[in-house]
């Protein structure tokens, strides 16, 4: 790995893994001087009574849990200052989620409020103007997921933020509360960490710490996608799943999203397909342009996507042609596994040729130099979802 | 992947690195709404220079409050006392840390007293009793192994009862590690080969033994890798800044793997060795790796067979049998220690009896190793071990790393 000049990481989220993971809150809470803990929790949370484990987790301590259902509607500020004005009046003194997506995204709204005493988040700007950290805040995550809970990210009612002080400090992975979500759920979950674990091991800015993250994003995400054919889907490709999206967080922290990303979030403007969908689709262009354009697919990434048995005999100069090949092969079987619901390339999703320039020029126009060259390039190879080793 | 049916893993430390990362001190600092930082160091740290090499680097733009660079090597309740009376006579609102594990541990113990007001540090002994964030405090390895910047312990002695006390808070984690080539460029041969064999170490029984999980793994795999590339271009190249950088990486790399998985017999082993001989943790590590391989090698040949990857790349991987891999690496690790005992021209030990105190005298006679014994029976550290040992084993383990041979696995009791 070729290590940059200078280097910068963060990552303030603590995982708690496995059985009776909740039962480890009290001890993370005391040291963190947590005794009252405002829970939110999400409606599928409610409906199927996670809470309960929770609160089992929870009655020989000390915690006093209070607990919360906001409405299931468009984040709005209104609906922010309700719930900090809930928190501050019951003498609250940390956040604690049950459930992902916006409910996440309005849990760190309310944590901006809380922490800061400011009732615009927005007046921060959108990138890094939180400069103190807010009050303790834990996720309890889902399989159901979109990949951001963990991050320094919020998007929500025209409010865009990025900051490191927005990732919660724990993140609990219980066998109890990753939920039971159906099919469709998980395979979005599963691709959109996938995606971001690729980017990550395949980006100039690749480092041995957010490797960390990224391998293990990719790892979980495809056993969790390889085995998503089982109905109802197994609790260890929840349990996957989940950790998959939490360390898709944690590679995005409090950073700007990569191009791959920006990318996927055009093309799912269109309607046509969802962020995850799109993700998906892009992958195994993402692979061979980035290949192409750093000379090499690190043997670590093919190694997370096939297995060190497998990927160890490969010469280098085949790597990228065989992860690119792995990636598609994954999203064959996807498609038929869902019966072509989830698509394998982008006419598979409705797309044309004559439909590419617009999504290229809708691309970000922050890109760098060359992006929306290869954003085009990208967007080609993903419409017949063929592998091309030369990548352009 | 090795999922484990509970595992945690977090290492709050930011990490700031390269050629120039001390000039981003001052703007870290000021994030963290510091001005006036106290420098706490140890006495080789200051009088090597690299106090003031620090200092260059940040003082037109932030101003130093002091710095006290009188902390021993066994860090002690009375001297984090002194510092902390020093910090708030000169009125600081920062800690900046230059140096290994006892200078880290007893800024921590100052934060302790500086953020609580207090002049008892054993109140906060334990786990967990520290509840609130401290004042900003900035980690700067001196040497590439004991990564110690990411942990939240502190270790520090109490004089009047011979005891060491642990302190253990989230809290205690520093805000940043800085690692910054110029702070190792200098290290002695000896020094270089056994701090980054240490952090070897630490990777390889994080990635070996019982506690280990999916994260610290790859954090584990990748301190190995940089490590067996580096470390050989760093003797041969002492002034090479790039491999001192990654070398500060892997050993920090390695401690947030350890900090996450815990460790095994060779550290059991070490650490008794250290109490009861005298030898440097560093040396330790390196002479009982291989021996700690071997005996675990029943339960757990197919992990130290990964490591092949790290140390030699995936072709050579795939090119060795599967049964060979283990082995591969176990001779591997022979062949560094051989090469670094070569390129430190025999200061570096490869055996037990080829240690050295100060006076020239040999560290561990043989007839010490009962002693080890005990006190490794009395050490925490083996509980993550894969596979038990009793005195007799012991006794076979150390007999064989005085000697210099390799371990006789005939002789290896297989337990469960």
């Amino acid at each position: 790995m070729q290590l940059p000049d200078q280097l910068e990481f963060s990552c303030p989220v603590k995982l708690l893994y496995g059985r009776r993971a909740l039962e480890h809150l009290p001890y993370e809470f005391g040291a963190r001087n947590v005794r009252r803990p405002l829970l939110l929790s999400d409606e599928d949370a409610v409906r199927e009574n996670r809470m309960r484990a929770l609160t089992d987790a929870l009655r020989a301590s000390e915690i006093e849990l209070g607990a919360v259902e906001p409405p299931a509607q468009g984040i709005d500020l209104d609906l922010v200052h309700e719930l900090a004005a809930i928190y501050r009046d019951r003498d609250h003194d940390a956040l604690l989620v049950m459930g992902g997506g916006a409910l996440m995204d309005l849990a760190k709204l309310v944590n901006i409020v809380v922490s800061t005493g400011q009732d615009d988040p927005a007046g921060f700007g959108a990138s890094n103007g939180i400069a103190q950290r807010l009050k303790p805040m834990a996720l309890i995550a889902p399989a159901a997921a979109s990949g951001g809970e963990a991050s320094g990210h919020v998007k929500a009612d025209r409010i865009e933020l990025q900051s490191i002080h927005l990732m919660p400090d724990l993140a609990v992975i219980d066998e109890r509360t990753v939920g039971a979500p159906d099919q469709k759920a998980v395979l979005n979950a599963g691709l959109t960490a996938l995606a971001f674990g690729v980017e990550a091991m395949l980006g100039a800015k690749r480092n041995p710490m957010v490797d960390i993250y990224a391998a293990n994003a990719v790892q979980m995400a495809m056993a969790a996608l390889q085995s998503a054919a089982e109905m109802p889907v197994a609790l260890t490709t929840r349990m996957l799943t989940a950790s998959a999206t939490v360390m898709a967080g944690c590679i995005l922290a409090g950073k700007a999203p990569g191009k791959l990303h920006r990318l996927g979030t055009c093309l799912a403007a269109t309607g046509r397909l969802s962020f995850s969908e799109a993700l998906g689709v892009l992958l195994p262009a993402a692979v061979t342009l980035e290949a192409h354009k750093h000379g090499r697919v690190p043997a670590r990434l093919l190694s997370a996507l096939m297995g060190l048995e497998r990927s160890s005999g490969t010469p280098v100069g085949q790597r990228s042609l065989l992860a690119a090949t792995a990636l598609m092969s994954l999203l064959n079987d996807l498609y038929r596994l869902t019966e072509g619901r989830l698509p394998r390339n982008l006419r598979d999703a409705g797309f044309e040729p004559d439909d590419l320039a617009a999504v290229c020029a809708a691309f970000d126009e922050t890109a760098g130099d060359g992006d929306q060259d290869a954003a085009m390039v990208m967007l080609q190879q993903a419409l017949d979802g063929k592998p091309n080793q030369s990548g352009c | 992947m090795h999922m484990p049916a509970y595992f945690e893993y977090g290492c709050g430390v930011k990490i700031v690195a390269g050629h120039d990362a001390l000039e981003h001190i001052p703007e870290m600092l000021a994030r963290l709404g510091a001005k006036r930082p106290l420098i706490v160091t140890d006495p080789g740290v200051a009088g090597a220079g690299l106090v003031d090499i620090l200092t260059a680097a940040i003082k037109d733009r932030i101003t130093i409050g002091g710095v006290e660079d009188g902390v021993p090597p066994d860090s002690s309740i009375q001297t984090v006392v002194a510092i902390a009376e020093a910090y708030r006579r000169q009125t600081c609102d920062a800690l900046i840390a230059i140096g290994g594990g006892s200078v880290l541990d007893t800024a921590k113990g100052v934060n302790i007293l500086v953020s609580e007001d207090s002049d008892d540090l054993l109140a906060f002994r334990g786990s967990g009793t520290v509840k609130r964030p401290l004042r900003p405090l900035l980690a700067v390895p001196t040497t590439s192994g004991t990564g110690s910047e990411t942990t939240l312990v502190a270790v520090i002695k109490d004089e009047t009862r011979h005891r060491k006390m642990a302190f253990a808070s989230p809290f205690l984690i520093p805000d940043a590690a800085v690692l910054d080539s110029r702070m190792t460029l200098n290290l002695p041969p000896v020094i270089t080969a056994s701090t980054a064999m240490d952090a070897m170490t630490h990777a390889i029984e994080a990635y070996t033994c019982l506690a280990k999980n999916p994260l610290s793994d790859v954090g584990a795999l990748n301190a190995v890798k940089l490590i067996s590339r580096h470390l050989p271009q760093v003797m041969a190249t002492p002034e090479d800044a790039e491999g001192r950088l990654a070398l500060a990486l892997a050993a920090t790399l390695a401690g947030m793997a350890f900090g996450n998985s815990m460790v095994g017999m060779v550290h059991n082993i070490g650490h008794a060795l250290g109490g009861v001989c005298g030898v440097p943790h560093g040396s330790c590590m390196a002479m009982l790796l291989p021996y700690g391989l071997e005996y675990n090698h029943h339960k757990n040949g197919h992990l130290t067979a990964d490591l092949l990857v790290p140390l030699a790349g995936a072709d050579t991987y795939a090119r060795t049998p599967p049964e060979r891999r283990a082995d591969t690496v176990i001779h591997m690790i022979r062949e560094l220690n051989e090469s670094l005992h070569q390129a430190c021209e025999g200061r570096y030990p490869r055996f037990l009896k080829e240690v050295r105190n100060a006076g020239g005298a040999q560290a561990v006679p043989r007839d010490a190793l009962p002693r080890v014994v005990r006190a490794a029976l009395d050490d925490a550290a083996i509980l993550f071990n894969p596979e038990d040992l009793d005195y007799d084993d012991y006794i076979l383990v150390l007999e064989h790393a005085w000697d210099g041979r390799p371990l006789d696995r005939s002789l290896i009791r297989r337990g469960p």
